[in-house]
């Protein structure tokens, strides 16, 4: 006799995006956003995105700063950015899985071309509404880095633009001067 | 003879081949939408009531007047793969066979698109996609900023007119349409 598998019920609605951005099965490289109700699908870096993302990476880990890919919850949005750096105590509160509330997040960095999300906003409002402190866009098309400051309500209030390849001195409690990108 | 050679942009991630493949294979739940928007697969979930009674009603109108049309029409654009609120042509057009999930936009009147709670593509991406498609009319109807925008005179990346009216208001349809969609709201 065979058993009949037990097909799991549906934990929730699945009709919902909110439920759907967690159960979608997507191929290696790939992340999903959740961005006022819609669902973005794009891939994760590679090439020469990962290229400039490595680079910083490394920068982060010489200073004593952990950077990992992982998915904020942030009240705009569901985001994944390119890296979130934490200070290495940040593991011993295990954040668990899924979806981070990013209270404890020292900056956040997404290196892109051209990303919708990016252009329009939304992901930088994102950031600032979870009152993450720093975020760093890093634009390859534009060849320029971007460092925003000083969240208020739903946005940053500072922001410096600086050519891709200038050095980008960061504030407390980082302290340190990443150097920028050059090819 | 000098072969010229594309060279790969710094827009690479966003043209991988996997978008593309990945778009036709997901597996979304009923009523789900996916379309490619600029190198995204976009995932929108099924539309509200108020959302199908713009739809009720547009078709509505555009059908008594001898016009096709499908809710569900993939096209083709230099933007990606979209999928159109409303897909409005002769009944020539719907009578090609292309065999693809999403085809060229060739012969197409008119696209409608009614925003729901992330209007953003509709009025920026989808706008541009479907001007350098040619698509001769684009309406929007942007229930968020609560106006219905006609655009129309596609040329190199956009529309070079964009007619805005209260959401409600009678929208006037130039030629081939020749008429004035009223009552669209169910």
């Amino acid at each position: 006799v065979t058993k009949p598998i037990a097909k799991p019920e549906p934990a929730d609605d699945w009709s919902e995006p909110e439920q759907l951005v967690d159960t979608l099965d997507l191929p290696l490289g790939y992340k999903a956003e959740l961005v006022e109700g819609t669902i973005i699908i794009r891939p994760t870096a590679s090439g020469g995105r990962l290229s400039v993302k490595m680079s910083f990476t490394r920068q982060f880990f010489r200073h004593g700063w952990d950077g990992v890919m992982v998915g904020l919850a942030t009240p705009t949005g569901k985001f994944v950015p390119d890296l979130t750096v934490v200070d290495p105590g940040y593991w011993e509160n295990d954040p668990g899985k899924g979806w981070l509330i990013p209270d404890r997040i020292a900056m956040v960095m997404d290196v892109t071309s051209s990303d919708a999300l990016v252009d329009r906003g939304l992901r930088r409002q994102g950031y600032a509404a979870a009152g993450i402190p720093l975020y760093l866009f890093v634009d390859r098309r534009r060849k320029e880095t971007v460092l925003f400051g000083k969240p208020e309500d739903n946005d940053y209030t500072v922001s410096v633009w600086r050519p891709i390849s200038e050095p980008i001195p960061l504030p407390e409690p980082f302290s340190f001067t990443l150097e920028g990108f050059t090819t | 003879m000098q072969d010229v050679m594309e060279r790969p942009s710094v827009t690479d991630e966003q043209h991988s081949p996997g978008s593309e493949e990945f778009l036709d294979s997901l597996d979304l739940p009923p009523g789900f939408k996916a379309e490619l928007i600029e190198g995204d697969i976009v995932v929108t979930p099924a539309p509200d009531e108020e959302h199908e009674g713009y739809f009720a009603g547009v078709n509505r109108q555009l059908s008594a007047r001898g016009w096709w049309l499908s809710g569900t029409y993939g096209l083709v654009t230099p933007l990606g793969k979209f999928q159109p609120d409303l897909t409005v042509a002769r009944r020539e057009f719907f009578a090609r066979r292309e065999h693809k999930s999403y085809r060229s936009p060739d012969g197409v009147a008119l696209v409608v698109e009614i925003t729901s709670s992330n209007p953003s593509n509709d009025r920026d991406s989808k706008r541009r996609g479907y001007a350098r498609a040619k698509i001769p009319l684009y309406l929007l109807i942007d229930r968020k900023a609560e106006r219905t925008v006609l655009f129309s005179e596609p040329t190199q990346g956009d529309y070079a007119v964009a007619d805005r009216q209260p959401i409600g208001e009678p929208i006037p349809l130039p030629e081939p349409f020749a008429f004035t969609l009223e009552d669209y709201l169910a």
